[in-house]
């Protein structure tokens, strides 16, 4: 497959904890319009690494650029940025439309713009007639679709997405991720997808780097051999 | 709108509307309300006078106030660490400061409510007294520097712990400590250090200058010397609240 820009480049990048290391010199490129998925077992390093990228941990070590910026330029990167935190938390008592607004409103949208944006992001997550409830009163999977609505607010060129899939059911994971192809296919979004589940990164990715103990052991297409080293990692 | 006003006005509206604020604004005039009748019923049973009965008003609007600013600033970075909500915050391009001040000025409404509540049983209790203007004008200064102290305090606390039950904890140890002064006999200024240890804590400072200016009738100028540990502390917690927001951690001391 014919690569574009580069939208994150990694390189080096370690990560320790208390003498423990959660990232060990991980390097890697992922691209404008690729989704490319990050596998790896429990506590391999998926989160660490997204929360390196996405400027609000520091890593130990190694550098990176995301959108063409460095790490000191934090801002920059953060208003080019769409990310959905693995265990993020809603305000139960805020409707969903106000959350997406007042979202919105932080990257610098008006209230008007904001609120027709929050109308339009949750429609597409298919959201629509739940907008004007309490986030207090959503189920698991719908606070999912609200949490990928709000990573896309800011109309990001490159979106981070923490295991999205996590807790939805078979039908509600087909849907998120049909939309996160579109996202690549068409808006020429680079998406970092993290799952530990080989089939879901084997139907969605152009790309896939698996990490283990913190360590990159698999940086490919999917089908030069992923299954092979992803089943070796987690047996 | 920049990005603090856009903060305190989402805090602000969910406090007000979508939270415990209007309770609390009702248990509070229920108090004042309690306080007035006490008063205006006097007889031998009140021990009051009206000046001192004033005094207690403007205590009450100031430690009331600041109290609330204080549990909404220690709620403040470390709730929303317990919540899980701030980390989609802070992956927005807002910057700490913004982030703090208007969650500070948030908080802040709490107090002008209590202030504003306070007003009308300041009117009543004062009447016939001259010392209406006095003692609104202490709720405004006094109250300002103290909400500012300790909602500033409680946030650099918020930001610096890694749960809420942390927060409270020490802060309520810290404000205990400076509630002491306050709880020491009247006799204690007669001497050097007793003196020096009821000026510097902003509280006890505050509670003497309300009952020397309202019900001892100092002048001002007498007792302006008593306003340096206050105002310090405002501008010193509001300085490191301006260092501590600059790059709030999702897990401090990680
Ligand atoms: N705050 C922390 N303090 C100490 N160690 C941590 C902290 N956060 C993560 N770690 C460690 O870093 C390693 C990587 O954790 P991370 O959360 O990045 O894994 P993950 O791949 O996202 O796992 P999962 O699939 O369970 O979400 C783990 O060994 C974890 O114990
Ligand atoms: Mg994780």
């Amino acid at each position: 497959m014919q690569e574009g820009r580069p939208a994150i480049v990694c390189t080096s990048i370690s990560k320790n904890y208390e003498g423990h290391a959660a990232l060990a010199d991980v390097s890697f490129t992922a691209y404008a319009g690729h989704v490319t998925g990050l596998l790896g077992p429990n506590g391999a390093g998926k989160t660490t690494l997204i929360r390196i990228l996405t400027t609000i941990l520091q890593p130990s070590a190694g550098t990176f650029q995301v959108a063409g910026f460095e790490p000191d330029q934090a801002n920059e990167i953060k208003s080019l940025i769409g990310v959905m935190p693995e265990s993020a938390g809603y305000p139960k008592r805020t409707r969903a439309i106000d959350l997406l607004t007042y979202h919105g409103r932080l990257y610098g949208a008006g209230r008007e713009e904001a609120t027709f944006n929050a109308v339009e992001m949750l429609a597409a997550v298919g959201l629509s007639d739940r907008r004007a409830d309490r986030i207090g009163t959503f189920s698991r999977g719908m606070r999912q679709r609200l949490g990928l609505a709000r990573a896309l607010m800011n109309n990001p060129r490159i979106v981070f997405l923490d295991e999205p899939t996590l807790g939805l059911d078979p039908a509600g994971q087909h849907s998120i991720l049909e939309l996160i192809d579109e996202l690549a296919g068409s808006r020429d979004v680079a998406v970092l997808l993290s799952s530990h589940l080989l089939a879901e990164i084997q139907g969605i990715c152009d790309r896939a780097v698996i990490l283990d103990h913190g360590r990159v052991v698999f940086d490919a297409e999917p089908t030069q051999g992923l299954s092979e080293i992803f089943h070796k990692v987690t047996t | 709108m920049n990005a603090t006003t856009i903060v305190a006005g989402e805090e602000i509206s969910g406090t007000w509307f979508r939270g415990w604020g209007p309770w609390f604004a009702a248990v509070v005039a229920v108090a004042f309300s309690g306080i007035a009748i006490a008063l205006g019923y006097s007889g031998q049973l009140n021990l009051l006078d009206a000046r001192e009965g004033l005094a207690v008003v403007v205590r009450m609007s100031i430690g009331v106030g600041a109290l609330l600013v204080v549990l909404s600033m220690a709620d403040s970075i470390s709730g929303m660490r317990d919540r899980s909500t701030l980390e989609p915050l802070l992956l927005t391009p807002i910057t700490g400061r913004s982030l703090l001040g208007g969650k500070l000025l948030a908080a802040g409404s709490g107090w002008v409510v209590v202030f504003l509540i306070s007003l009308p049983y300041l009117y009543v209790i004062g009447d016939g007294l001259g010392t209406i203007a006095l003692a609104v004008g202490l709720s405004v200064v006094l109250g300002a520097l103290l909400a500012t102290t300790f909602g500033a305090g409680a946030a650099v606390l918020s930001i610096r712990s890694r749960t809420n039950l942390q927060t409270l904890g020490v802060g309520l140890l810290g404000l205990a400590l400076l509630a002491i002064p306050l709880l020491l006999p009247a006799s204690v200024l007669r001497n050097p250090i007793g003196e020096l240890l009821v000026r510097a804590d902003p509280m006890s400072a505050a509670q003497h200058l309300i009952g020397a200016l309202i019900v001892d009738e100092a002048t001002l100028a007498s007792e302006v010397s008593w306003f340096l540990s206050p105002v310090l502390a405002a501008l010193i917690t509001s300085w490191l609240l301006w260092k501590s927001a600059r790059f709030i951690e999702l897990e401090p001391g990680i």
